[in-house]
């Protein structure tokens, strides 16, 4: 026998097995990814059933990913004396009045306030000019503005009263549940609803979230003739019953309309959220 | 579907014995006493007279075999837990039946008397052809319970010519002591007592107990009384400090049909069982229904626990005592309470606690007449209320302080339309 001929041609055995190897490897690893085909697939069924979609389709199917908060109390007081400066009402423990101007906290995390007066001044219902604006108010009570980023500028249907949303940001996901909202009218400023608890930290599932295709295919459908504007993902919370606080959140896809209308899925459930 | 005792007579100033709950025996004979109230409820009563005490108090002395239930269970749920397909509804339900098989007074046809609410209904039925509760079988039970056991010299009511607060048909040890043997209760409550956590990995540990695996769906929490909570986005599950668990459907009701009282059940029992297969905690406990209350467009039910004392002494009850919710003045008074729908369960709350007993059997002697005087001694509200007494038995008394316990001794208990009086039995 040969053993010189049979090493070489083991040794090159061994290195085609290894080529074989590594490539089933690479696939397994990417095995889960979408494919370009399956996102095609996705926007013919969308459009079959007249539902219109004009922005990318998010491949994400890896883990999902829990969101602890801390237990968040505003400072009152601040918002108050913001907001309303001295000489307020209170009619109740949760709402506080001065002329037209009217604050209502509905829970430890969250305050509206709403003036038809217009006693707060806007010059202009830029964009620009209203994020100035609310960097100085969120100054003045207490809103921590570099945890949230615009995540919308738009005018109401008539075309009049620009509205501003921000969204909480943590660790470059999107956390639905801090927001605020900020509406102006030609006059001033008409009304912010705000909301934010403190994230903690986020930690992983042993579980994959259904990547968006699917819940595009299996729930949108539902809802012929809508645009669909955007589709990304970030953290929800489950609203559970009155007494229950809500202090972790999973992952949800956002599905946004060209109406300004959102639609919450949890990742991991596909069900539609409030 | 369980009674809640079973007496077995040889008549009316004869001797009587109590059938220990979730004996071999015990179920024997409730099998045997499905058969005849099948083939009764085929057709309609012989006899259909207004429920009368005295006549009642004489028909559980006279007949050989009696079942008590704790509640009047619906004719509907009868005939599920029966399958019986065809039947004629003249009876609304039953919460006491005695059976005479064989009976000489009805020309050896066997006799089945049922008791709901309002009613006593006779039936006589000559169609049943088998043995079940045979004279055979009566003898072979008598006579290995009376040996078996220690004297217990009961009555029914009605023999002892007593003019009483006591319900005709109650049998008890009236005339004498009753000596009977008991082990202690251990009781350990549900997973870790010390509330909100903010480690995942004890939060899983403690939905791995409540739920029998790690749910994905389900998100841990808190809530504002302190309470441990697992939600998803249409159902609850609460876990409070004092062992009770609670399970709110959140979800959207949909459209409301009328709720009918069978499909209810089923769904109730279904997540009993549900629960019952997951929990570690339920293994050794039986399930009695206690209560059914329709509430708007549902119903409710209440079972109560009774654990197995071991070497054949039986089922002894359990009564929870003020297990209190933080946002509800009023006591559990039932083990479980759920309320379902015809198309779900809707809440649930249930003490969920390990029990155990420690299998060394105690001595206790006790006298009815004497513990039912001190009762009234101990208790001015049962004495100021002039209520009938509804029922008495022997009992494991736990409230919240005991959920970690182990030295449960059995209690003597009271029960009147306005609640329940323990003493604890005094032991030898």
């Amino acid at each position: 026998m040969d053993w010189k001929q049979a090493k070489t041609i083991l040794i090159w055995a061994f290195i085609v097995l290894n080529l074989v190897l590594a490539v089933i490897l690479y696939q397994n690893t990417k095995g889960g990814e979408i494919s370009r085909d399956t996102i095609i697939n996705t926007q013919k069924i969308l459009e079959q059933n007249n539902v219109h979609i004009e922005c990318p389709i998010p491949k994400y199917n890896g883990k999902d990913f829990i969101l602890q908060y801390e237990e968040t109390v505003l400072d009152k007081n601040k918002i108050i004396n913001g907001l309303l400066g001295d000489n307020y009402s209170k009619i109740s423990d949760n709402i506080y009045e001065k002329g037209t101007e009217k604050i209502v906290f509905n829970s430890g995390c969250y305050f509206e306030y709403s003036d038809s007066g217009s006693n707060k001044k806007i010059y202009s219902q830029s964009k620009s000019e209203v994020e100035i604006y609310l960097k100085e108010l969120a100054k003045k009570l207490g809103i921590p503005l570099d945890e949230f980023q615009l995540d919308s500028f738009s005018s109401s249907p008539s075309g009049e009263d620009p509205k501003a949303v921000y969204k909480g940001i943590y660790k470059n996901y999107t956390v639905f549940d801090n927001y605020i909202e900020v509406e102006i009218g030609k006059a001033g400023l008409k009304s912010i609803k705000y909301q934010y608890k403190k994230p903690l930290t986020i930690s992983s599932r042993d579980i994959k979230v259904i990547p968006v295709y699917q819940i595009l295919v299996t729930k949108m459908t539902g809802y012929p003739g809508i645009d669909i504007s955007d589709v990304d993902i970030g953290f929800k919370g489950i609203k559970g019953d009155k007494d229950t606080k809500t202090l972790y959140e999973g992952l949800s896809w956002r599905i946004t309309t060209n109406q300004g209308k959102e639609f919450y899925f949890n990742a991991t459930s596909g069900e539609l959220m409030e | 579907m369980l009674p809640s005792r079973i007496v077995l007579s040889k008549g009316y100033d004869n001797d009587h014995l109590i059938i220990p709950n979730g004996s071999e025996e015990y179920y024997t004979l409730w099998n045997g006493a499905q058969e005849y109230l099948k083939a009764a409820l085929k057709d309609k009563p012989t006899r259909t007279e207004p429920f009368n005490e005295e006549k009642w108090g004489i028909i559980a002395a006279n007949n050989p075999y009696y079942f008590e239930f704790k509640t009047d269970i619906n004719i509907d749920i009868v005939k599920w837990v029966l399958n019986i397909k065809n039947s004629v509804d003249s009876v609304m339900g039953l919460n006491k039946v005695a059976i005479y098989p064989d009976d000489p007074e009805n020309g050896y046809s066997d006799t089945i008397y049922i008791k709901d609410s309002n009613n006593i209904y006779t039936y006589v039925v000559s169609g049943y052809g088998g043995a079940a509760l045979d004279q055979k079988e009566f003898e072979t039970v008598y006579e290995s319970h009376k040996n078996n056991f220690k004297i217990k010299n009961y009555k029914i009511a009605i023999e002892t010519g007593s003019k009483s607060l006591l319900p005709k048909d109650m049998i008890a040890p009236f005339t004498s002591n009753s000596e009977e043997e008991y082990t202690n209760l251990n009781s350990i409550s549900f997973g870790s007592l010390q509330g909100p956590t903010s480690s995942l990995a004890e939060y899983d540990a403690i939905q791995l107990e409540l739920l029998g695996e790690i749910r994905n769906d389900y998100y841990p929490d808190e809530d504002v009384y302190g309470a441990v909570v697992f939600k998803k986005s249409d159902s609850v599950y609460r876990l409070y400090k004092n062992s009770v668990i609670e399970y709110k459907y959140t979800g959207n009701q949909g459209v409301t049909e009328r709720t009918r009282i069978l499909d209810a059940y089923q769904k109730a029992v279904g997540f009993i069982m549900e629960l019952k297969a997951r929990s570690r905690h339920m293994d050794n406990i039986n399930l009695y229904l206690s209560s059914v209350k329709e509430g708007s467009n549902s119903f409710i039910f209440k079972f109560d626990y009774s654990i197995a004392d071991g070497e054949g002494h039986g089922d002894v009850p359990l009564l929870l005592k003020d297990f209190k919710l933080p946002n509800s003045e009023q006591s559990l008074d039932s083990a479980i309470t759920i309320e379902a729908t015809s198309k779900r369960v809707i809440q649930c709350r249930w003490v969920a606690l390990k029990l155990e007993v420690n299998k060394i059997f105690k001595e206790y002697t006790w006298n009815f007449p004497e513990l039912v005087d001190r009762a009234y001694s101990l208790n001015k509200e049962l004495s100021n209320a002039n209520l009938p007494i509804r029922d008495y038995g022997i009992y494991y008394v736990l409230t919240p302080p005991e959920v970690n316990s182990t030295m449960i001794t059995p209690s003597f208990v009271l029960f009147n339309n306005t609640g329940s009086y323990d003493m604890p039995l005094d032991g030898k």
